[in-house]
């Protein structure tokens, strides 16, 4: 099977500090993989270098066996929710029609079918009566749940999500995971950078444990480990003996 | 009414009226729509920073003998690059980086003026404007800016839209983001040339902002904030020019005085942010529960 993300040797550097160092993985399609690591890691770096939204010093990265060039419409990205002006005098549906942007020319408009495909998405999510409303107007979850549609109105196969779930209450954050598999289901591969510990067992199917350089990349019971788990947040871990012989990993 | 009348027929028998109610519409016009995504960038005190550094281009440009507009956008564009340069290579934070560049460029073109002692161009005029002084010229030049501009924002209205709302995904989708910014900069130097006789370097920021930040309190979608700002762009020159005509007072003045007014209604009663409407809805809301 072809892999989604394909990384050799990946290094990157922001004013002459490394952000990341000698990173190379394969990441499997139609999986949900968790980007974790403490702050400072180069989470975001790793996602904009996949992006094509940074300088590479070093090493390919082949997303779908293609450089980045190639495939830019098939990569969507879903932002943090504190990157974006909720005061913006935008409605959701323009804000997921967006995510028909990548499929125009730079100078066409978007027509009949653009806006029906964003509708479509926006029913997906369960947001469709809401598409007339300005974006600032909903809850941090519709929010969330109005720019994963614009990433489905995308047609992308490739999802990058920073901190989905930040700042967002319990049920939301149900709402949302739920929503993610079911685009999963259909065939697609979704990378969620996530900062805390917690559900990394219940969300992810694959793990990517980071900390400038590759610490862990796999299966969830290979590398969600209080060894590789402390490794890579360098001791601001410490490990609890749990009651079932399970070990807790706590991170201060 | 007598005023309006006095007005009208001043139009109808003094070119340099018409000139000067001319080139006031189409600096609401223009500065109104510029000004809107120089509000949704954040991006005001940029406006200010560009609009005073122009000073020493059209200066140069005086005493070289070339046209305003060539110098305004070399010093205006220079200006931006160097704000940018010094806030990416040093911890200068961006708003200091703007403050030192503004006033810098702003005393050499002052030194300029002052050391040519011409008599021909008065700073005066340069700072706060000279409508009356419109040439047909003037008024031409005026006018290519301001359909450039407009093209400009009709032509990339979505990489306009995105790179404003969302950078990094406009990033992401191969939207060129910092060309865009740099292009946002020579339109603002184009839209300070355009508005000099007008309302003058000084006091072009608040035409910029002002019917825009008006407009943003009154609608939530983009492209009627656009045509909005506009209007109120046209309704302050209209009644800026009429009014520095009836009491012979400074028009750029007058002009951003009836913005500021027309901000100050929106402010305290716009039927969603209004702040008098707010503490009605609250104090219903009180009595109800």
């Amino acid at each position: 099977m072809s892999s989604s993300v394909d990384i050799n040797h990946l290094s990157v550097a922001y004013h002459g500090e490394w952000a990341l160092k000698d990173v190379s993985f394969q990441a499997p399609k139609e999986e949900i993989i968790g980007i974790i690591g403490p702050n400072g890691a180069g989470k975001s770096t790793l996602m904009k270098a996949i992006m094509g939204m940074v300088s590479v010093n070093q090493g390919t990265i082949r997303v779908f066996d293609q450089p980045i060039d190639e495939v830019r419409s098939d990569i969507a990205y879903v932002p943090q929710r504190n990157m974006i002006d909720f005061d913006f005098p935008i409605l959701v549906e323009d804000v997921v029609i967006m995510g028909r942007y990548p499929h125009m020319k730079w100078w066409q408009r978007p027509g009949k079918q653009d806006r029906e495909k964003a509708i479509e998405s926006l029913r997906q999510v369960g947001m469709e009566s809401y598409r007339k409303r300005q974006i600032g107007e909903l809850s941090g979850g519709q929010q969330q749940r109005v720019f994963i549609a614009r990433a489905l109105a995308q047609e992308a196969d490739l999802l990058f999500l920073d901190e989905p779930f930040a700042g967002i209450d319990l049920t939301s954050e149900q709402i949302i995971i739920d929503l993610l598999r079911q685009i999963r289901n259909q065939g697609k591969t979704l990378f969620i950078v996530h900062h805390d510990l917690s559900k990394v067992e219940e969300y992810f199917d694959r793990l990517m444990l980071l900390n400038q350089r590759l610490v862990g990349f796999g299966q969830l019971q290979d590398v969600f480990s209080p060894q590789l788990i402390s490794e890579a947040y360098e001791g601001q871990v410490a490990t609890i003996k749990g009651n079932n012989n399970d070990d807790m990993v706590v991170v201060k | 009414m007598e005023n309006i009348q006095f007005f009208i027929s001043g139009v109808a028998n003094y070119p340099f009226l018409q000139n000067a109610l001319m080139a006031g519409i189409l600096v609401g016009i223009v500065c109104g729509i510029v000004g809107c995504f120089i509000i949704l960038r954040g991006m005001a005190l940029m406006g200010d920073a560009i609009s005073h550094a122009v000073l020493p281009g059209v200066v140069i440009a005086y005493m070289v003998g070339v046209s305003f507009f060539i110098g305004a956008v070399i010093t205006g564009v220079l200006t931006a690059l160097g704000i940018g340069y010094i806030s990416q290579n040093s911890k200068i934070k961006d708003d200091s980086a703007i403050g030192i560049l503004l006033s810098g460029m702003f005393a050499i073109g002052v030194i300029l003026i002052t050391a040519i002692g011409s008599m021909e161009v008065d700073i005066w005029h340069i700072l706060f404007g000279n409508v009356l002084a419109v040439s047909v010229g003037d008024l031409w030049m005026t006018f290519g800016i301001t359909i450039a501009v407009i093209a400009f924002v009709f032509l990339f209205y979505k990489q306009l839209l995105v790179s404003t709302f969302d950078p990094t995904m406009a990033k992401a989708i191969g939207v060129p983001t910092k060309l865009i910014h740099y292009l946002l900069m020579f339109v603002l130097s184009l839209v300070t040339v355009a508005s000099l006789n007008t309302v003058g370097i000084i006091l072009v920021v608040a035409m910029l902002i002002t019917p825009g930040s008006t407009a943003y309190l009154l609608t939530d979608r983009l492209p009627v904030m656009l045509v909005l700002s506009a209007t109120f762009g046209v309704i302050s020159a209209v009644t800026g020019v009429f009014y520095s005509y009836i009491y012979d007072v400074a028009t750029g003045a007058s002009m951003v005085i009836v913005a500021t007014i027309m901000f100050m209604l929106a402010f305290f009663f716009s039927p969603k942010q209004g702040l008098v409407v707010r503490w009605f809805r609250d104090r219903s809301a009180q009595h109800a529960s």
